[in-house]
């Protein structure tokens, strides 16, 4: 059993098979609470924020997983995650969503688009091109630019 | 940048000021219905873009729209109306934006909220559409949106939409460049045709001018001046026109003569004609007056007759009667020896001699108007006759004197025609004219083929430059219609690569955020037998982004409210988080929870705290005050980033205002290591 806590929430990890997580989670959410209840009460709206985590590598039949709902949305006491085939790091991670930070962030960036598209139409004469991405330009313009850019070629 | 304070003042449901305070961490908004929660986020989008995103503009109920309901009425007159928002900079500094009936005061440059390079067209309204999530917008602007409409809210919220707008001018371009060159190609064939037709005038040139043989033109020319009778300071071209019009004259000529000739052969004939047709007519004459005598004498005849009859005929009608009476009187006898009629007393002797007497009253006058009759049929008959002789006699007369004055005619005109012509009715003398007049002819068109054949050589030459002319422009345009070619051919390939690129960034896009969707989407766990959700992108002209879970299982349609909801927050927060494009890192939510149980409710607790461990600022709306709670405890205060919540209610008369402020301060830390 592993305890954590944060600038929101306490709680334990611990590993079992999933055969005795279901039978013993109470009894160990209990403990958890019985053995730290001082501690906790040194901060009631903490208190609130008790998290107890069990993990197993086992597979769940649809029974088990049945439970593990149960389990889940029993909210006395402590937040309880039940989670199951654990079997590598991105699981563990996984399994401990509800409080870390998001973990998959990424910043969306279309800059090299115009850059790539540029490189496409390399076969266009540049001066067509320009035309065509310049926002500030009418259609008739890029017409234009596009007629004068291949005559000028043609000669 | 992050919102720092708000106030109302006589917008939506605040009548009087209602400044609400900021947490920089999170702001919890509490309150019953119509206590003036969602006014504020109301205040937010406003104090944007100037309107209401979740009132459709078109929506008229009663002649009014929400344009009507935006400041505060009711009868009651605010003090002043408008919103004014409080902005903190990274570097503390704050800046003010205030919107009032008349207009937005920014009070900052736009380049504050985004990225002047990279947003989107129209970014402040993306930027609410990211920033703010409303309870009625979570599933209309994600799982319910049409898949179509979905791919474009993801296109434009991540600013792709300049590839858009590039490969629409492409394609106008390209259409423009199509029409262009068909055009020129109209142009071309004009062209050609002109060459064609020059090339065909050299053609026919040089035939003529080959006939051009050893010609001498001045003794040509005066020859012909003397022919036609044409005046001596015509040019060479003139004279070739006049000398046709001559020679068209000439022709004429002949064929006029031709036909008095045949006229004057005719002569005879007619004379001969005229002088039968003269006595014919005199004799008829006579006899046409000797049957007007007897017709008119049978007329009299006739009348007499008529006349005759008509006075017995007058008497015929007492003569019915009588033998009515007669007839009557037979049948009904004497009545006790009186008569029938007169009552008179009478034998029957008597009574039937007067009968009889009547009879042969009736008889005599029977037979009278018999014979009366046969004499009339018989006078009309005579007069028809005589009538039917003299109208005969007439018609001939006529007929002979048309005859007579038709051969008249003739000599008359050929008469004429000699005269116009110059020429007098003897046959020797109009067939010497119409030697003469073709011998002229003759003479003048050959004289006119040998002008024109002098004429041709210098024509060969003008047409051959014209030739030039045309076959160079012609050429010209030949070139430009290649170009434009190759320029459409580029423009098309313009359009079909800005379309392809898009397509890989938007793909490379979603690629790059399918991991935080699925993060997002396994941390709010809408359905317990799909833990995971990916994307579907298709489409070439028009295209679609879906979602599937589990064996391709479209969401849209198996999963419920709720878990729709749920799904539609885990897209929403995604695109939320990844826009590159946004300086404005605040996240609103109006409530979300609406439909979602409390199991899932929990759930979005923990993911806003997991968005507030990023530092983002929070502002929530909630109904439930022990969610309210929930989220208080959840969303991580810090002496940095402090949090509020905020309990609104509605008074009446005075709209919203503030029930009850309280600061969310940080909680005890290291609780566990200090035991």
């Amino acid at each position: 059993m592993v305890l954590f806590e944060d600038d929101s929430l306490i709680g334990f990890v611990c590993e079992a098979p999933l055969q005795q997580i279901l039978s013993s989670w109470g009894a160990r959410q209990d403990d958890f609470v019985k053995k730290n209840a001082g501690t906790l009460r040194k901060s009631s709206t903490k208190a609130w924020n008790l998290y107890s985590v069990f993990l197993s590598g086992d597979s769940p039949s649809p029974d088990e997983k049945k439970a593990i709902i149960s389990i889940e949305e029993d909210f006395h006491a402590t937040r309880k995650i039940v989670q199951t085939e654990i079997t590598t790091l991105s699981d563990v991670t996984r399994a401990l969503y509800s409080f870390i930070p998001i973990q998959n962030l990424v910043s969306l960036s279309t800059e090299n688009t115009l850059r790539t598209l540029r490189a496409r139409l390399s076969s266009v004469p540049t001066a067509a091109v320009e035309a065509l991405l310049d926002q500030g330009k009418s259609d008739d313009f890029v017409v234009q630019a596009f007629q004068e850019a291949h005559e000028t070629k043609g000669d | 940048m992050r919102l720092k304070a708000i106030e109302l003042s006589g917008f939506r449901g605040a009548r009087e000021s209602l400044p609400i305070l900021f947490g920089s961490g999170f702001t919890i908004i509490t309150g019953r219905n119509g206590s003036g929660k969602s006014s504020i986020c109301d205040a937010i989008e406003f104090i944007f873009t100037g309107h209401l995103s979740r009132f459709s503009a078109g929506d008229v109920e009663g002649g009014e729209r929400i344009s009507d309901y935006i400041w505060w009425r009711d009868g009651s007159t605010a003090a002043h109306k408008q919103v004014k928002a409080i902005f903190e900079l990274e570097n503390r500094k704050t800046v003010e934006r205030i919107a009032t009936p008349e207009g937005i005061r920014p009070g900052f440059q736009d380049d504050l909220l985004f990225d002047e390079k990279s947003h989107p067209p129209d970014p402040l309204t993306r930027l609410c559409q990211t920033a703010i999530i409303r309870d009625e917008s979570i599933t209309r602007l994600s799982t319910d949106l049409p898949e179509a409409d979905r791919f474009d809210f993801f296109y434009k919220a991540i600013g792709l939409t300049d590839l858009v707008t590039i490969e629409q001018r492409a394609h106008n371009v390209y259409q423009k460049l199509r029409r262009n060159s068909e055009d020129l190609e109209k142009q071309y064939a004009i062209q050609r045709e002109r060459v064609a037709g020059i090339i065909s005038e050299i053609s026919q040139a040089r035939v003529t001018a080959s006939q051009a043989e050893d010609i001498d033109l001045p003794k040509l020319r005066t020859r012909l001046l003397e022919i036609a009778g044409l005046p001596s300071d015509l040019s060479l071209g003139q004279l070739s026109s006049a000398v046709q019009r001559a020679l068209a004259d000439l022709k004429q000529r002949t064929s006029a003569l031709e036909r008095l000739k045949i006229d004057v052969e005719q002569l005879a004939k007619w004379r001969e004609q005229s002088k039968v047709l003269e006595l014919s007519s005199q004799a008829l004459e006579e006899k046409l007056s000797a049957a007007d005598i007897a017709m008119k004498s049978a007329e009299k005849g006739q009348i007499e007759a008529g006349e005759r009859l008509k006075s017995a005929q007058v008497e015929s009608p007492a003569i019915k009667l009588l033998a009515q009476l007669r007839q009557y009187g037979s049948l009904i006898g004497l009545q006790n020896g009186h008569c029938p009629l007169c009552n008179s007393v009478v034998s029957e002797a008597s009574f039937s001699a007067h009968l009889q007497e009547i009879q042969q009253a009736i008889e005599r006058t029977n037979g009278t108007l018999m014979q009366l009759t046969e004499a009339d049929a018989a006078k009309a008959a005579e007069y028809s006759k005589r009538k039917d002789e003299f109208q005969v006699q007439s018609l001939e007369l006529s007929r002979l004197r048309s005859e007579l004055e038709a051969a008249r005619m003739a000599l008359q005109k050929a008469e004429e025609r000699a005269r116009t012509l110059g020429v007098t009715l003897d046959p020797d003398d109009v067939a010497r004219e119409v030697l003469s007049t073709e011998k002229k002819a003759t003479e003048l068109d050959k004289g006119l083929r040998d002008l024109q054949a002098s004429v041709a050589l210098d024509r060969v030459a003008e047409l051959e430059k014209q030739r030039d002319l045309a076959q160079r422009d012609a050429e010209t345009t030949a070139r430009r219609i290649e170009w434009l070619a190759t320029a459409a051919r580029n423009a098309k390939s313009a359009e079909d690569t800005t379309k392809r690129v898009s397509w890989e960034a938007v793909d490379e896009c979603l690629a790059a955020l399918s991991p935080l969707l699925s993060e997002l989407y396994y941390r709010l766990k809408p359905h317990s037998d799909y833990s995971d959700i990916r994307y579907r992108m298709r489409g070439d002209v028009k295209r679609f982004l879906s979602f599937a879970v589990g064996r391709d299982i479209n969401p849209r349609f198996t999963f419920s409210s709720g878990q729709r909801r749920a799904l539609g927050l885990a897209f929403l927060l995604a695109v939320h988080l990844s826009r590159p494009w946004c300086n404005f890192h605040t996240l609103i939510l109006d409530d979300p929870v609406q439909h979602i149980d409390d199991y899932r409710a929990l759930h979005l607790a923990e993911v806003l705290s997991s968005i507030r461990q990023l530092g983002h600022q929070v502002i929530c709306t909630v109904e439930d005050p022990g969610l309210a709670e929930l989220l208080c405890r959840r969303l991580r205060s810090s002496t940095a980033d402090d949090g509020v919540k905020i309990e609104l209610e509605y008074e009446p008369g005075m709209g919203s205002r503030i029930k009850e402020i309280r600061s969310i301060g940080p909680l005890p830390e290291r609780i566990l290591l200090s035991a």
